[in-house]
């Protein structure tokens, strides 16, 4: 029993400005705790406790310091793991600025923002070599590689000077015996740029968001405040995304709770099985899953009007202040782990029947709305009582107001306060619009907030497509991508369909391309492109792959700036106008 | 092998037995998503007892696709 997390009181950190404090905090309160734990393939596990792990970053910042990087940018890439962590809490305690990268991303879009960023220092995983090595060559700043979780390490084209971690963190133990504190960087600027993290932007490339230790710890402790963190929690969410890495590592390190680490999407029903955690951090498209297995199971057994009678049992029993949900639906939360009793869900819009089906059956759902640029967390449903269809309250470290509310009170969710980015790396100019003049951050979504405080989300101002999965993207990026890779294809426009999982296309093919290559029927166009269409689907990430695509015959409807009217482009459910034409 | 992977499959999608082919798509014809594919690979590596990469999955369109690949490596 971890008796000393429950010392842990939010006013009691309120001052803390630095990731450094809440990690010297966690190694001080609690040494000899677990801090994570990490599978080694199916049975064996590494662990670290939070003493433990406070010593690498201290060894893993004095190394760094001594090796001339102070003040440099330094990409991170790979999958999470405990290594991955403690790089990232060491750069940014006062070494320099991380920049972490998506590992699924193709290796041009890796060069694109490795270059873009001015990172001279990458820091890769063992697994993910072999894609870096493909993008190296390409990024003339980076001279230096360290390589996590390897023994030991040959030569890595496009690197100058390669080394694994284990010599970069011997290398600053040694540091620190012979010169103490002083081989360590000297101060941390709470306010000074720390973190550089890509979201999708709207015009085609990413936009790099720059956050401080302010930034990162205003989501710290407006979480902290709201939410009470468990003992136990798995980490499933890629760990370069701003939500998994601050409002689920950071902030469980700031609890006290141990982590486990899942090592590959792939593994993610496994691990939570093997680690048995109270919590974790989830977006829609996990939830759904696993309500979708639920039911199944349930249906498989012919046991629907069972299970339906227990949860009217069960919540009339709720009433009288009696839970037995743990136990009347432990064949349902067993393949979980048997302990999953909270999870906090953000990244995209969830439906209240997911988060209806799983309370009755034990878990509680804390929905919550965020933005990358809000480091990220801007509203979270609070332990103290949850809303139905809300995201819940703004963080108490946010001020919020609806511009220009309609007669039903939405319009759009602009913030202000310790969470809100510094601005976008190298673009001013996109900062500027996103600020008001008043100095508000536009967030372009819009919505409304009720009597007491809950924030309900109503729509968005801009053309992004949330995924499920929290996956941002920006149809623009994907329509230019695929117009580059099919040249034939003069106008498209990518769009989710009306359940919002799946990505569609829909083009306007040159009609010369098509009547010199006897296309002008729509099936035999279609079947033209099919080939083409398969090619860039492998190219793309996974979350980045159309589903499908369907032709149509004539240009699409345009504004007086020659812009596309998305909104009157026939069959708004595309997944069913592409259907009828497979 | 196609018995067991369509098994597998079924625990994903919500379609009849007979639905699943070697030629379905798993995008087109049966809107699964990245995340039931990747869970779906996860349950075939520990069936088949084999490592399926993340990056090889990009080739894989068709449930023949996955035959293919699993009959190679396995």
């Amino acid at each position: 029993m971890n008796q000393n997390r429950l010392l842990i009181k939010p006013e009691a950190v309120e001052s803390f400005t630095t990731l450094y404090e809440i990690m010297t905090h966690a190694r001080d309160t609690y040494p000899t705790q677990t801090a994570y734990r990490q599978p080694e393939g199916k049975e064996e596990e590494q662990t670290v406790t939070f003493a433990g792990f406070a010593s690498m970053v201290e060894s893993l910042r004095a190394a760094l310091i001594n090796r001339g990087f102070g003040g440099k940018h330094i990409a991170l890439f790979g999958e999470a793991s405990i290594e991955w962590i403690a790089v990232y809490v060491a750069v940014v305690s006062g070494v320099g600025v991380c920049v972490p990268i998506d590992k699924e991303l193709p290796p041009e879009t890796i060069v694109t923002q490795m270059n873009f960023s001015d990172s001279e220092l990458v820091f890769c995983s063992a697994r993910g070599l072999r894609k870096l090595q493909k993008c190296l060559p390409d990024c003339p700043a980076v001279n230096d590689a360290v390589v996590m979780r390897k023994n030991a390490v040959s030569a890595v084209p496009g690197a100058e000077r390669v080394c694994t971690l284990a010599d970069l963190i011997a290398e600053g133990e040694a540091l620190l015996k012979e010169k103490g504190s002083a081989a360590l960087p000297a101060v941390i600027d709470p306010d000074a740029l720390a973190v550089i993290i890509f979201t999708s932007g709207t015009t085609g490339a990413n936009k790099g968001v720059m956050l401080s230790n302010r930034n990162v710890m205003g989501t710290l402790r407006g979480c902290a405040r709201l939410l009470h963190y468990p003992e136990t929690s798995i980490s499933v969410l890629p760990v370069n995304h701003s939500y998994e890495l601050h409002a689920h590592l950071m902030s469980c390190m700031y609890c006290g709770t141990t982590v486990s680490l899942n090592d590959d999407l792939k593994h993610m029903l496994r691990n939570l099985e093997r680690f048995a955690p109270e919590m974790s951090c989830m977006v829609p498209l996990m939830l759904d899953l696993i309500v979708r297995r639920m039911k199944k199971q349930i249906a498989e057994k012919g046991l629907e009007k069972t299970f339906a009678r227990t949860v009217k049992l069960s919540n009339a029993l709720l009433k009288t202040g009696v839970d037995l949900r743990r136990r009347l639906f432990k064949d349902l939360l067993a393949p979980l782990g048997g302990n999953l009793r909270m999870i906090i869900c953000g990244g995209a819009a969830l439906s209240q029947e997911t988060i209806d089906f799983l309370k009755n059956i034990g878990i509680q759902v804390y929905n919550g709305y965020g933005i990358t640029e809000c480091a990220p967390v801007a509203a979270v449903n609070p332990s103290a009582g949850t809303r139905r269809f809300s995201v819940g309250y703004v963080l108490p470290t946010m001020e919020v107001r609806i511009q220009d509310p309609d007669a039903g009170g939405n319009g759009e969710i602009q913030v202000r306060g310790d969470n809100v980015m510094l601005g976008y790396y190298k673009a001013p100019a996109d900062t500027a619009q996103v600020f008001t003049e008043d100095g508000w951050f536009r967030t372009g979504d819009i919505g409304r907030i009720d009597r007491d405080g809950y924030l309900y989300i109503s729509g968005r101002l801009k053309n992004l497509i949330i995924l499920p999965n929290g996956k941002n993207i920006c149809p623009e990026e994907l329509e230019e991508a695929l117009m580059k890779r099919i040249p034939y294809i003069k106008e498209c426009v990518v769009m989710a369909d009306d359940a919002n999982t799946g990505l569609y296309a829909v083009c306007y093919l040159d009609p010369d391309f098509r009547a010199s290559h006897g296309l002008a029927d729509e099936a035999a166009a279609k079947a033209f492109m099919q080939a083409d269409f398969n090619a860039y689907n492998s190219s793309e990430p996974g979350f980045k792959r159309l589903t499908d695509f369907s032709i149509r015959d004539t240009e699409f409807e345009k504004s007086t700036t020659h812009k596309i009217q998305r909104f009157k482009i026939a069959g708004v459910n595309q997944k069913k106008e592409a259907q009828t034409h497979v | 092998m196609f018995d067991q992977v369509r098994e597998i499959m079924l625990n994903y999608v919500d379609v009849r037995e007979d639905e699943i082919t070697p030629e379905t798509r798993f995008l087109a014809d049966l809107q699964m998503n990245s995340l039931d594919i990747m869970t779906m690979v996860g349950e075939m590596e520990d069936t088949f007892g084999v490592t399926i990469e993340t990056e090889d999955l990009n080739d894989i369109f068709t449930v023949q696709d996955l035959l293919d690949y699993l009959a190679e490596i396995m």
